[in-house]
């Protein structure tokens, strides 16, 4: 560096600062009163958010539009009616409760600015519920940094260990499903299977725990091919795997893909396809009227079998359940969504009131703790079935264990559940049979 | 051998929907120096008004051909509407591109608020399966290839023998030496607005006819397809873009069925890529082009 160097440098930055010193301090200053005021501002909204009266928000976080749209209507409806079982329980804490969507689109990058852009402006969004796997990598943390407890229906494997405190799962994680695929096709006779799942996070979380099982049980995996959703034609794939003559297909995505590939695999294999087994979260509508008009209104019922996390059905908290459904649904309505098996969202609503009851408030971070506290068989507490019970009891000064639809949910320190698998069938009008029930400790051990 | 067969059975059946759409979006670039980026909606559009007659009892053939003609008429008012004075507004080929992407959102956001978000299917119109020399096409497909072909020799004869066809060359060439020797070249503008529009339409009845089942995305995910042809075949270039179509489908095909099925989509933007950089102009000589027709 030479001296003349230096020397100009310096001379620069005496002119500069020199000349602009106020411009620059005023700048600087300019700039922190926005910072500080927008700082304010968050922290104030945050607390009025989390103190103010009124009604109370669940946020039903799901996919509102797309392909997957069907999935948010259908956990909106499990969330009206744990909502209108709370309200007709007297509310929370004086306040009523109301369900609001919160669309993440069912695509993780949309999810973001969505989820935040709630997070941010809904008054009183004291609990969510819903949430699918396909987002869940990226909406879970901005939720736990809102320090809003989450119901969640993803089986992430990656969340099996979380530390996000406001996370509550509800369903056994997706290697476990995986492993009920596998089993199911094992003790079913069908040993050499082909995989075919469409390429998203959700359709393909099962995939490492069907890999794990049928290799454990000594079955074959004959091919196992990813598909992107949504493809004019699936031809080639199609092709590959009537080629490698599986005795079952296990798949899973949107049923827009699904009703493509399997009535293109009808047309090339001249009628004939192998039993498919796939997971309960294709029991939709849309899933059942594309593959009637495709494939008939027999093919579902004798072709597909559903496999997912088994409800118990526990008598009064279902009969409650029904009726928060029929004073919100026409009877139709009602009738298909008690098909769709989620009256898991209808516990987590009335789960997290009585936390919130329990708490003696809504804010997320003072009701958190109360979760377990409101679902922990023990001796002594107050079995009860439904929130007006459990308000009473609590009333009445009583430690209860909320036991709901899905029957008793022991949470693990990470608060993910363990439960058995139930295969079904479906009816031609929709509803589902059960076939076989594998206990958590079964689907556990065929994992190796 | 049999593998090799039936992906190029299969490349051939999805390359006649791909040309039966790039030859009509080349078309219009060639006649009004628009890429018109709107077509993948009004593809959908086409494709969801056969699906409203059909729900309404209409034959699925009777609504096809409704949807196509619709899609003539709109894609005339299209042009007269919006493309044609953003051009003698001076809006220049960028600003046209972005006029024709916001109206393919307008489109396609009519298209949800009229018949919602969910999926919709027409059905299973496929017809048996015929299968031979290691080919496997479905009746359906062997009707749209059938169509497509006709379509493009219908095209040719317009193109080389009819009066209109002349104009429209004309015009493509120079529309102001055209409109200067007495040619209407408004008219003929329109005409050939109409019939690509139409031809739009009928890629989009195609396709959703062998796809199972489609949503308002439909036309917007195939467009690169429609893209990576006529860029293939060299812009403004119909006999370009049948080759290209054919070329397109066929490389997919191959390319999801000897590596994975993913690698579709790349298959159709590798190509649009590699000549985007080795020949921008296409694989075609200006020849081929509508300009190029009349100057011969």
């Amino acid at each position: 560096m030479s001296v003349s160097d230096s020397h100009m440098r310096r001379q620069f930055r005496r002119e500069f600062l020199g000349r602009h010193r106020w411009s620059l301090v005023s700048s600087a200053g300019v700039i922190a009163v926005i910072a500080a005021t927008m700082a304010l501002s968050t922290v104030a909204s945050a607390s009025s958010k989390a103190h103010a009266s009124g009604q109370v928000s669940i946020g039903v976080v799901a996919p509102f539009s797309g392909a997957s749209a069907q999935i948010g209507q259908l956990f909106d409806a499990a969330c009206v009616a744990g909502s209108f079982a709370v309200n007709q329980g007297g509310g929370v804490l004086g306040s009523t409760t109301k369900c609001v969507e919160v669309d993440n689109t069912g695509d993780p990058a949309d999810a973001v600015p969505n989820v935040s852009r709630a997070v941010a402006t809904i008054s009183n969004f004291d609990m969510a519920v819903g949430l699918d796997t396909a987002t869940a990598a990226t909406t879970i943390p901005l939720i736990n940094k809102a320090r809003i407890p989450l119901f969640t229906l993803n089986g992430l494997a990656a969340f099996d260990n979380t530390a996000d405190q406001y996370y509550w799962r509800l369903v056994p994680d997706d290697t476990q499903h995986g492993a009920g695929f596998a089993l199911w096709a094992v003790r079913h006779g069908e040993r050499k299977v082909a995989l075919v799942f469409q390429n998203s996070a959700a359709a393909e979380a099962a995939v490492p725990g069907i890999v794990s099982g049928m290799k454990h049980l000594h079955g074959k995996i004959l091919l196992n091919e990813t598909i992107p959703g949504d493809r004019s034609s699936y031809s080639s794939v199609v092709a590959d795997v009537i080629r490698s003559h599986p005795q079952a297909i296990m798949t899973d995505g949107d049923p827009q893909t699904m009703a493509t590939f399997f009535a293109e695999y009808s047309q090339l294999n001249h009628g004939k396809v192998p039993p498919i087994i796939t997971s309960t979260d294709l029991v939709l509508p849309d899933f059942f009227s594309e593959m009637k008009k495709v494939l008939g209104s027999q093919f579902v019922p004798s072709h597909v079998f559903f496999i997912g996390f088994q409800v118990l059905n526990q008598p009064q908290a279902y009969a409650a359940y029904k009726h928060a459904l029929s004073a919100s649904f026409k009877p139709a309505e009602v009738k298909a969504l008690l098909a769709q098996n989620l009256s898991i969202l209808y516990d987590a609503v009335v789960i997290g009131a009585l936390a919130m009851e329990k708490a003696k408030s809504t804010s997320g971070p003072v009701y958190n703790n109360a979760i377990l506290a409101v679902t922990r068989a023990r001796p002594g507490v107050v079995k009860v079935h439904t929130y007006a019970q459990g308000v009473a009891a609590l009333k009445a000064r009583k430690a209860i264990d909320y036991v709901g639809v899905e029957g008793q949910l022991l949470f693990d320190s990470h608060h993910n559940v363990s439960s058995a698998f139930e295969i079904f069938k479906a009816h031609p009008d929709g509803s589902l049979k059960s076939l076989a029930v594998i206990p958590a400790a079964v689907a556990r051990s065929s994992l190796g | 051998m049999n593998a090799f067969a039936q992906a190029l059975g299969f490349g051939i059946a999805s390359g006649a929907i791909i040309t039966l759409g790039a030859v009509g979006l080349t078309v219009q670039v060639g006649i009004s120096n628009v890429f018109n980026v709107t077509y993948g909606a009004l593809m959908t559009l086409a494709a969801f008004i056969a699906y409203g007659l059909e729900q309404r009892g209409v034959s699925i053939w009777a609504a096809a051909l409704c949807a196509i003609l619709t899609l003539g008429v709109v894609s005339v008012v299209l042009n007269r509407i919006l493309i044609a004075p953003l051009k003698r507004r001076g809006a220049g080929f960028v600003g046209a591109i972005i006029g024709t992407v916001y109206a393919g959102l307008i489109i396609q956001t009519l298209i949800v608020v009229v018949a919602g978000a969910g999926v919709v299917t027409y059905g299973n119109h496929w017809g048996p399966t015929v299968t031979g020399a290691g080919f496997t096409f479905t009746t359906i497909q062997l009707g749209i290839i059938g169509l497509t072909v006709a379509c493009m020799v219908a095209l040719h004869l317009l193109l080389t023998k009819t009066l209109f066809g002349r104009a429209l060359r004309a015009t493509a060439a120079n529309e102001n030496l055209a409109r200067a020797c007495g040619i209407r070249t408004r008219r003929v503008v329109d005409g050939a607005w109409f019939l690509t529009g139409s031809m739009c339409g009928a890629a989009g009845v195609a396709l959703a006819l062998t796809i199972v089942s489609f949503d308002f995305s439909l036309g917007g995910t195939f467009l690169i397809y429609m893209l990576s042809a006529a860029v293939l075949g060299g812009i403004g270039q119909p006999y370009g873009a049948m080759i290209g179509g054919l070329v397109v489908g066929i490389a997919s095909q191959l390319a999801a069925a000897y590596s994975s099925p993913v690698y579709e989509d790349v298959a159709a933007f590798g190509i649009l890529v590699v000549v985007l950089l080795t020949r921008p102009r296409g694989i075609f000589t200006r020849r081929g082009s509508l300009a190029g027709l009349w100057e011969t």
